[in-house]
């Protein structure tokens, strides 16, 4: 039982409107912050409070970190929670909220910190005795050091530079006499992109999956996993389709990887629910990738398998309270897949289309949950992460899982912005997907191949297609409900006006 | 009533003939007869549903851009998204006369500033081969014409400032022969 009165929630969109629900279930009534081009928008609309925070861009409105703490003091929230992205993993904002007496709906500022840093959370992880890869961040001074270090680790490694990313100073080592030109090449090339020629080597991991585990933990000392999420389909890094459980996560993988989760946590005394995500190569092997201190984007994949709510659970651990019981020592049951909706173009370099949503319907019925940020009229921007919703659906395995996936696609209807949609139907249709044989570079390698076939780039369109162009052009000329042309300066709220009142008039509805 | 309809890569003739009764017309395309019941009851989106010699089809639409008398649509259909062209006979007679049969018109898809004109008036292109770029949301965007052929006209200048919508330029196909 929460004690909180009011929250408020420090974000926008989808994650506002997921957080809203929980609230109002709890009874615990909800504010949020709308930068000016969100004041319509569908969380400010189901929200008990709302107040502006800002003209739109992100650094005006939702990343004011001071100015959120004192909103939140002066309309008597006694807690915030920050949702996920903006200010979730700052601890300089989970700081303010201490200070002011605010609650921070999740971990502390140290856990934060600790865990925000690489080198420190690696470290922090051998400590807590959780498999890290391989490897050391140390520079390796010579090509000797560098080839017994690798030697040690085992081929295939990967040369790393010290001051910078992005590919540079980066060489894949397959094997021992490789070492030596790899080194000096990496190593060069460091020096020419950073000024700074250190590099250090660690395991390379072939075709990895990105297994991660939910954790819990609350303040009565206890930590709990809640199992895996499978998160290997990526775009440049990027999740696009998540699911759980793994598929190739059986009861005592899952139970390792839940206890090295568990320390984890535990390492930083977490409180909150947190992600910790690993790399799981093809021989079960398993290795720490980074500790996300944050409620995730993918949290209902968990949700529907193990029948929890997260945002209660967070609700109730930063009141004091303790992660339920029948959340100890859970088991997933069924199978849940998430698909992320995307105002993007997937067949077109995923080129970014903002607009109006100007009509859509979301599939519903057994199995479906949409966790959606927007409705009919709702304005996509380009100020923001143009996420528009999450389609997910629960079947009792893995195969009804894809076919309701399949059947909430057909009932999907978004006019107004290009989504991803798109990219789901063609994965559908894919080998690789359908038996869940998929590794972090896999979507990539599909895309950049052309394997995945756009749906709608049609080889021989069928008539009925033409039917329906024609029969729209003439009910658009005598006025029926299409939405004005973009540039068109015609206002969609007139045009809206103009069909209510014939429907209010005469239409059968 | 006639109109030339463009989908993807195919164009078809369709003829509506006089409704026989209420809602209900006879429709052929390229000579092939359909008799389509048409109704937009129930839709607050205006969604149409066809019922096509007893089949079931829902219609989303959206009207993308009018160029003259040739309509452009955005239609959702069983959660897929199709282009359709509409063209009345003389706005397609005129396309033809022009010799832009095939002419593709690219406009911006979100509002942006033009940064490069990458090739010159009258330069053929590949299909899918970088014509302008844009900058928008912090990144250059290439924008390119889908379908090849020669750049007819430019309709914006570098430095340029565009909203989404507003016409990038244009395109004619490499048959000028329909």
């Amino acid at each position: 039982m929460s004690t909180f009165e009011k929250v408020l929630i420090a974000n926008r969109g989808e994650i506002t409107v997921r957080v809203l629900r929980t609230l109002r279930e709890q009874g615990i009534r909800s504010a949020v912050i709308f930068s000016e081009p969100d004041r319509g928008s569908l969380p400010v609309r189901l929200a008990d409070e709302a107040y502006c925070i800002g003209p739109a861009p992100s650094a005006e409105s939702y990343l004011r970190a001071q100015a959120i703490v004192d909103l939140a003091r002066e309309i008597g929230a006694q807690a915030i929670h920050p949702g996920y992205g903006f200010l979730s993993e700052n601890a300089d904002f989970a700081r303010l909220c201490r200070e002011a007496g605010v609650v921070f709906i999740g971990p502390s500022p140290e856990a934060i910190e600790a865990m925000g840093k690489k080198i420190e959370s690696r470290r922090l992880m051998i400590e807590a005795e959780v498999p890290v890869v391989p490897g050391g961040t140390d520079p390796l001074a010579t090509a000797e050091a560098a080839r017994e270090a690798a030697d040690e680790i085992g081929y295939p490694v990967m040369l790393k530079a010290s001051a910078g990313g992005g590919g540079k100073g980066m060489r894949l080592v397959s094997s021992a006499d490789e070492l030596e030109s790899a080194y000096r090449a990496a190593t060069s090339e460091a020096g020419a992109s950073f000024g700074d020629s250190s590099v250090y080597v660690e395991k390379f991991i072939v075709n990895p999956r990105h297994v991660e585990i939910q954790i819990l933990g609350d303040s009565h000392g206890t930590v709990v996993s809640l199992g895996e999420r499978e998160c290997s389909l990526q775009r440049r890094h990027q999740k696009v389709v998540e699911e759980a459980p793994s598929t190739v996560v059986d009861p005592d993988l899952r139970r390792r990887m839940g206890e090295a989760a568990v320390k984890a946590g535990q390492a930083v005394g977490y409180e909150g629910a947190g992600t910790v995500e690993f790399l799981l190569d093809d021989e079960g092997e398993f290795y720490f990738l980074e500790m996300n201190t944050r409620l995730q984007v993918e949290h209902p994949v968990t949700e529907l398998v193990t029948g929890s709510d997260l945002v209660e659970e967070q609700l109730r651990i930063a009141s004091g309270g303790k992660i339920s019981e029948r959340l100890h020592d859970v088991e997933p049951v069924g199978h849940a897949i998430e698909a992320r909706l995307y105002a993007e173009d997937p067949f077109h370099g995923f080129a970014p289309s903002p607009g109006t949503v100007t009509s859509v319907r979301w599939p519903s019925g057994p199995g479906v949950r949409n966790d959606v940020g927007v409705q009919s009229g709702s304005e996509v921007s380009i100020h923001y992460d143009p996420m528009l919703a999450k389609l997910i659906v629960w079947g009792e395995d893995r195969s009804q899982a894809l076919r309701r996936l399949d059947r909430a696609l057909h009932e999907l209807q978004i006019v107004g912005v290009k989504t991803t949609a798109p990219l789901f139907r063609a994965l559908l249709s894919d080998e690789d997907f359908r038996s869940a044989n998929m590794d972090i570079g896999m979507l990539d390698r599909k895309l950049a191949d052309g394997d995945l076939q756009d749906p709608e780039a049609l080889e021989n369109p069928g008539d009925e297609l033409f039917i329906a162009a024609v029969l729209v052009d003439r009910m658009g000329q005598s006025g029926a409900a299409t939405a004005p042309p973009v540039g068109s300066g015609e206002s969609l709220r007139h045009r809206w006006r103009v069909v209510a009142r014939r429907e209010a008039v005469g239409g059968s509805n | 009533m006639q109109s030339y309809v463009k989908i993807a890569g195919r164009e078809a003739l369709v003829e509506i003939e006089p409704e026989e009764r209420a809602g209900v017309s006879r429709v052929l395309v390229d000579g092939v007869a359909y008799t389509v019941d048409v109704s937009d009851a129930g839709s607050a989106a205006g969604a149409l549903s066809l019922l096509i010699d007893g089949r079931q089809v829902e219609v989303f639409s959206r009207r993308a851009r009018s160029d003259g008398g040739a309509k452009t649509y955005e239609l959702g259909i069983d959660g897929r998204q199709f282009s359709a062209t509409v063209a009345d006979p003389l706005a397609h007679l005129a396309q033809e006369s022009d010799g832009a049969g095939g002419a593709e018109r690219v406009d911006a898809y979100m509002p942006g500033r033009v940064v490069a004109l990458l090739v010159e008036e009258g330069t053929e292109v590949e299909p899918g081969e970088g014509v302008l770029v844009l900058e928008a949301m912090k990144m250059e965007n290439e924008i390119a014409a889908e379908t090849g052929g020669i750049v007819q006209e430019f309709f914006v200048e570098v430095g340029q400032a565009v909203e989404g919508g507003d016409p990038l330029f244009q395109v004619a196909g490499p048959d000028a022969d329909d």
